[in-house]
């Protein structure tokens, strides 16, 4: 037992050294010389997050995007951050063409929300920001089945039932406004999230470059202080988040 | 009853303040924060009150009243509530507002900011715990024993009690040596998606299965295996869920080998492996500089890189009297993108009553946060 022992230990100790020295020289990642063909992809649990010929997006001229449309049962659902009850499935968006490579961060997807058999994911190869969400959007962002969308930031003290977005049809965003604010300094932090209470689902709590942003926020930056009227705007088919300012 | 009466007070205060700048916005956003806390406490013969007040308001509070073996608790903004049963029918992870009361091994739970409220005791060797969560009743009874060098746990719970439905039945066993080296837990829930909403058990199938035995002490050895099955298809359902692993710690040195999932091996090379993770690192000094290395190859190689890549990981820290410096370095190659994770500080501890600390990047590097030049500097007073 104790020569097996002695002997297994050495074979790890073995392993080890090929591992921490060999590797890191030669890249592991270099030797599989891994690549793919330009086209605009989504990728997620259904294939595995490697793009096949099945997950090009298509060009949309009705929708002035790239459109796909994936069927609900193929996605992958787990427990949320901050609950059993809430289903969270996860994508990504792959853009290459020409030597340029841009991929969406992954993007959240409320199960309960969706509430549909299919996800359309919509992207917009221009606007996309390499690890950033911005330039994709998908269906389920634009419902509020189980929760609407809010602004919570400095402005009005997080305080998440002050900060409803309502939906604004003519620009086909969900937009927040906060008239006659008395701002005292040049920067508020805020996020765009959801919320059943208490932030949740908490992967939908959005900084503008991530989702599930945690303790990061977006900026709203003033050029002035004093009275101003604040929008914040959120395009769920771009993830895109704009702020504007009327100072008065 | 109440004894003789007397009490003490004391109060602490915290200032701090901060400027961040992020060089990545054009133009740079900076930002100046500030916080300032006072934190009180005050007890006495039958009672401890603590408060926590930030800027003008209170932040957090909790007052607890005690005579003989009564005792009341009041919370505003507290982690309070989690329940002691085997399996954690509810825990609760942020501050709720709501009250407790003990009365010898009885407790009753009462949240204003969720709807739960839940009685919990003990009668004799079995516990209990009958819950009412919105509109649904729950009840859960533990058990556990020790014999011949082992310890026994075991848990049944039925949710929605009053619209009794197989889905919502729960049973949980664990068996462990007496210093945890090997141990069995068992999980079994009434239906694939049965769920405990404030639970951190998660359920996938309505079978789940934890084996682990350690042994050796230099080196020392982990192997574990960790499943989920249905009855319908218990077998494949095995073959797809089942995790198996090695952990090996020799002085400094660790290695971890994980298999994710048995069904998925189809070839030789990596890419053929389904999900795995191989791990190695060590710690070592090099000019009083604490270190640490590591390196990953695996499938999901990160949270945020879902696809097959590698891993590679450092940091430095040493103290020089008053001064701290820390630093670390990761970077992610996957399939089709690269990440670098870089975070770094300077602490300045030589004051009394503060602490001045500069800081560039992110250090949470489980998470989506490559770096971005964004710093700041933070100061924290106390007195």
């Amino acid at each position: 037992m104790k020569n097996f022992k002695s002997k297994l230990f050495l074979l790890i100790v073995f392993i080890m050294g090929l591992l921490t020295i060999f590797a890191p020289l030669s890249g592991c990642m270099k030797l599989l010389n891994l690549q793919i063909s330009d086209g605009i992809y989504v990728v997620g649990d259904w294939n595995d997050w490697v793009p096949t010929e099945n997950d090009k997006m298509i060009y949309s001229s009705e929708e002035n995007c790239y459109i796909f449309e994936l069927p609900t049962a193929s996605m992958t659902f787990k427990a949320s951050r901050s609950g059993n009850e809430y289903s969270i499935g996860w994508y990504k968006v792959i853009y290459k063409s020409g030597g340029v490579t841009k991929v969406s961060s992954g993007i959240p997807v409320w199960k309960e929300n969706l509430n549909d058999d299919k996800l359309v994911i919509y992207a917009k190869p221009d606007y996309m920001i390499n690890g950033q969400p911005i330039g994709v959007g998908d269906s389920e962002k634009f419902k509020t089945t189980l929760s609407k969308w809010y602004v919570g930031g400095e402005f009005n003290n997080w305080n998440l039932s002050n900060g409803e977005m309502a939906w604004d049809n003519t620009n086909k965003v969900f937009k927040y406004t906060l008239k006659d604010f008395n701002a005292t300094k040049k920067t508020y932090p805020f996020k765009v999230t959801r919320n059943v209470g208490d932030w949740k689902p908490w992967e939908f709590n959005y900084d503008g470059k991530k989702y599930d942003a945690g303790y990061d926020n977006a900026t709203l930056q003033l050029e002035e202080t004093g009275t101003v009227d604040i929008t914040i705007t959120f395009d769920p088919k771009t993830s895109k988040i704009e702020t504007s300012v009327d100072y008065k | 009853m109440f004894g003789s009466i007397s009490f003490a007070l004391q109060t602490n205060y915290s200032a701090n303040f901060s400027f961040t700048a992020d060089f990545s916005q054009n133009p740079v956003v900076t930002n100046f924060g500030s916080e300032f806390r006072i934190m009180g406490s005050s007890f006495g013969s039958g009672y401890d009150l603590s408060f926590s007040l930030k800027d003008t308001n209170l932040e957090s509070a909790k007052l607890v009243l005690k005579f003989d073996n009564f005792k009341l608790s009041l919370y505003d903004n507290q982690i309070f509530g989690t329940t002691t049963d085997p399996i954690v029918l509810y825990q609760i992870t942020t501050g709720q507002n709501g009250l407790e009361f003990q009365y010898d091994n009885y407790k009753l739970a009462l949240f204003n900011s969720i709807d739960l409220m839940y009685v919990l005791g003990n009668i004799g060797d079995i516990g209990f715990i009958v819950g009412k969560r919105g509109s649904s009743i729950d009840i859960a009874a533990s058990y556990g024993v020790k014999f011949a060098g082992m310890n026994l746990n075991v848990e049944g719970i039925v949710q929605n009690v009053t619209s009794f439905d197989v889905k919502n039945l729960v049973g949980f066993s664990l068996l462990t040596d007496q210093s945890q080296n090997w141990g069995i837990r068992y999980v079994f829930a009434g239906a694939k998606d049965t769920k405990l909403p404030y639970s951190p058990q998660t359920i996938n199938e309505q079978n789940t299965l934890v084996l682990w035995y350690k042994f050796g002490k230099s080196p020392s050895f982990n192997i574990y295996l960790d499943t989920y099955f249905g009855f319908e298809n218990p077998s494949k359902n095995f073959m797809d869920n089942t995790t198996v692993g090695l952990d090996v710690n020799f002085g400094q040195m660790y290695l971890n080998l994980k298999k994710i999932g048995l069904s998925d091996v189809n070839g030789l090379m990596p890419t053929d492996w389904g999900k795995f993770y191989i791990s190695a690192g060590t710690q070592f000094s090099i000019f009083d500089f604490s270190t640490r290395i590591g390196y990953a190859f695996g499938k999901p190689i990160h949270n945020s890189v879902n696809t097959i890549g590698e891993l590679l990981y450092g940091e430095a820290g040493r103290t020089f009297g008053n001064i701290s410096l820390f630093a670390k370095y990761q970077k992610i190659i996957g399939y089709y993108e690269e990440k670098d994770f870089f975070y770094s500080e300077v602490k300045f501890t030589g004051f009394s009553n503060g602490e001045v600390a500069i800081r560039i990047g992110n250090g949470d590097f489980n998470g989506n946060n490559p770096f971005v030049p964004a710093g700041g500097v933070y100061f924290n007073l106390w007195w």
